[in-house]
């Protein structure tokens, strides 16, 4: 479910009369797919109304903002929409919050704390951005808090300074148009969500499992430049589900010949190392170098019967590097 | 590369620098400033907003200018520096550590060279004996715009003063133009990270190709320059040797393979915020397609016995090409 956030009613109103949604409380509408509502101005309001609005509408998976937004830099033709790429925000005369977020847009945008009616604060601001609205950032930092998608569409409605409320209030509804056909446009033509990679059956996957077997499937597939269905098939699935085995124990076959698959010089290597560990594991003495191999962290086990069995191991340890049991890479 | 805004620190003004980067990007709004710091990372920019949205600050650096580099870091035995001239890269590289280094992709470029120069002075009078290296590099591209910020003459000058010093320019670019206007140094040295064809256009965006690379070596091979190789980083693919073999071979054709002062060899590794930052920048490279573990240094890479089959093939097959053993050195591995 997406839902279309504004700042005020009058941005919202070509979206209203054409949907007719109806009204679910103070400031929020709902048709059979989507939400529209309104915040208020600043950053404050928009906050607390989107935070308001995302607890009580778990339901909501994106947030699309339109809205008015002063150009800074004055580069930007008056009456464009402008898709946000980077949100900003302004924390105090001087300073911008360190925190931004970056949408899939291309214009950068700064949430300022006031409106912008002096020089020096439009210069700054401009350093940062090219476009100032006034909520855009609150709605962003609510919806990457709570994992929804945002996007933000801002009209250039003027240029900072020259702000006069009462002209935009006479072309409130013309704006307001212009922005329901942009969203008219954009809706006709969402992009598609990434598609995830499904299990497969016969196989029991816990939630760890399941993550385990997404990223070497999506590694193999890029890897071996082939479908999820072909590396099933190249990985010989169908043996592994014929085994009269516990579905558990097929997802551990599967695993470990995908791991297999993705670094066989690791899975050579490592038979080629227990082979070299075997005669010491014969005289109880175990040599355990981590799950990556990496020569240089190693624990070493030894079991020993009597004060002599301890010192012949010793003995034994005394003039062996643990670097010449690791098997030598020319040989792969 | 698209600059939208052009950042100077007001006592920079009137910099012969800042009319020819003014010139190069006349579309950039100018703005003035106090300092570069108060601006470059203040807010947090996505680092691929250097596709279309960059920006450039030409700044004073103040603070340490020369630094020691970390262990490992060239030839072994001798002490290394990098010496600081910009922040980021025109390029794009995907494996590049810069994405997950600063905090923006904005490129600044600093202009007091002459204070580098004397930081490098001074640190080589510390060292009263010996050789020791000064690299160029370390957070940016040593020549991509140098034809912009035309500082090399004042390092030319520096170094024919500082006999046992070593200044290793390092680069991906085919800009040699600025260099060809110089006569070459005994102890300058430009060395050139150089993989196989495929490997270059897969993952060295926007870089100079490795035919416009060899070209550009064999320019300054016949100019008389020292030169140099970094096959680093070199990332695992299917024909991994015999693209290598067929970029090296082209190379080894036009200018011979023990000319090179050195070659390097490193297989890719990224610190665990690159690593992540890498796979947020670019999920569907088949460069992350591989076994990546946490090594012993924490860095991430690949698996132990992978790294070692690489470096030593690798290794090999250059020297069957003519480079000689002492002339190799692993970079940065245990
Ligand atoms: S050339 Fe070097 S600094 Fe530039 S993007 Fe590539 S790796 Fe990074």
């Amino acid at each position: 479910m997406k839902a279309l956030i504004f700042a005020h009613r009058m941005e919202a109103i070509a979206f209203l009369d054409h949907l007719q949604p109806r009204s679910c409380e103070k400031n929020i509408y709902r048709s059979d797919d989507l939400f529209i509502t309104y915040s208020g101005e600043g950053l404050f309001s928009a906050l607390y109304h989107i935070q308001n609005l995302l607890l009580q509408y778990p339901e909501i998976e994106e947030v699309w903002n339109y809205g008015l937004a002063a150009s800074l830099n004055g580069q930007q033709e008056l009456h464009t929409i402008q898709s946000i790429g980077n949100i900003y925000r302004q924390k105090d005369q001087e300073n911008m919050d360190f925190q931004s977020f970056a949408l899939s847009g291309e214009m950068d945008l700064v949430t300022s704390i006031d409106r912008v009616n002096d020089a020096k604060t439009k210069t700054y601001l401009s350093r940062f951005a090219s476009l100032v609205d006034r909520e855009a950032w609150a709605y962003a930092y609510a919806c990457q808090r709570t994992h929804k998608t945002f996007r933000a569409f801002k009209l250039v409605s003027d240029f900072a300074e020259d702000l006069e409320c009462s002209q935009i209030r006479s072309r409130a509804e013309a704006l307001s148009l212009m922005m329901w056909e942009d969203y008219l446009q954009r809706h006709s033509n969402p992009s598609l969500p990434a598609k995830t990679i499904s299990l497969p059956k016969g196989f029991y996957f816990t939630a760890s499992l399941a993550h385990r077997y997404r990223e070497l499937n999506k590694k193999l597939q890029k890897k071996r430049g082939c479908n999820s269905e072909e590396l099933l098939c190249s990985l010989e699935t169908k043996k592994i589900l014929e085994l009269k085995i516990l579905p558990k124990e097929k997802t551990k076959i599967l695993l470990e010949k995908m791991e297999e698959a993705l670094d066989p010089d690791f899975f050579t290597f490592k038979k080629k190392l227990q082979a070299n560990l075997t005669p010491w594991k014969e005289q109880e003495i175990y040599f355990d170098f981590g799950p990556y191999l990496e020569p240089n962290e190693g624990q070493l086990q030894m079991r020993f019967q009597n004060d002599k069995d301890f010192l012949t191991k010793l003995q034994r340890l005394q003039n062996m590097k643990p670097s010449s049991i690791f098997p030598d890479p020319n040989e792969s | 590369m698209k600059v939208n805004k052009i950042f100077v620190e007001e006592n920079l003004q009137g910099h012969e620098s800042v009319s020819r980067f003014c010139e190069s990007f006349p579309k950039a709004e100018l703005h003035i400033i106090d300092q570069y710091e108060n601006y470059f990372q203040k807010v947090k920019k996505p680092y691929l907003q250097k596709h279309n949205n960059n920006s450039i600050f030409l700044a004073e650096k103040r603070g340490n200018l020369v630094k020691a580099a970390p262990d490992a870091y060239g030839l072994s035995g001798e002490p290394h520096y990098y010496y600081i001239h910009a922040y980021n890269c025109m390029y794009e590289c995907q494996y590049c550590y810069l994405q997950g280094y600063f905090q923006s992709p904005d490129l600044v470029f600093f202009l007091n060279h002459e204070d580098i120069v004397e930081s490098i002075r001074r640190t080589y009078s510390e060292h009263p004996e010996g050789r020791m290296w000064f690299h160029a590099g370390e957070f940016s591209d040593s020549l991509a715009l140098s034809h912009l910020s035309k500082e090399l003459p004042i390092y030319f000058r520096a170094f024919q003063e500082l006999p046992r010093a070593y200044l290793e320019l390092r680069t991906k670019s085919a800009n040699t133009k600025e260099l060809e206007k110089l006569d070459p140094l005994e102890n300058i040295i430009v060395s050139f990270s150089f993989s196989s064809h495929t490997a270059a256009k897969k993952y060295d965006l926007k870089t100079a190709s490795i035919s416009a690379r060899i070209q550009a070596m064999y320019r300054l091979y016949t100019k008389g320059y020292r030169l140099a190789l970094h096959l680093d980083p070199i990332i695992d693919s299917p024909n991994l040797f015999s693209d290598y073999q067929q970029a090296l071979k082209e190379l080894f054709e036009k200018i011979p393979a023990n000319y090179f002062s050195y070659i390097s060899l490193g297989v890719v590794r990224f610190t665990k915020d690159v690593f992540e930052q890498t796979a947020r920048n670019y999920p569907e490279s088949d460069m992350l397609a591989a076994n990546f573990v946490k090594s012993f240094d924490n860095k991430v890479r690949y698996s132990k016995p992978l790294r070692d089959k690489i470096l030593y093939n690798m290794r090999d097959m250059i020297l069957r090409m003519g480079i000689t053993k002492e002339k190799i050195y692993l970079c940065m591995e245990d």
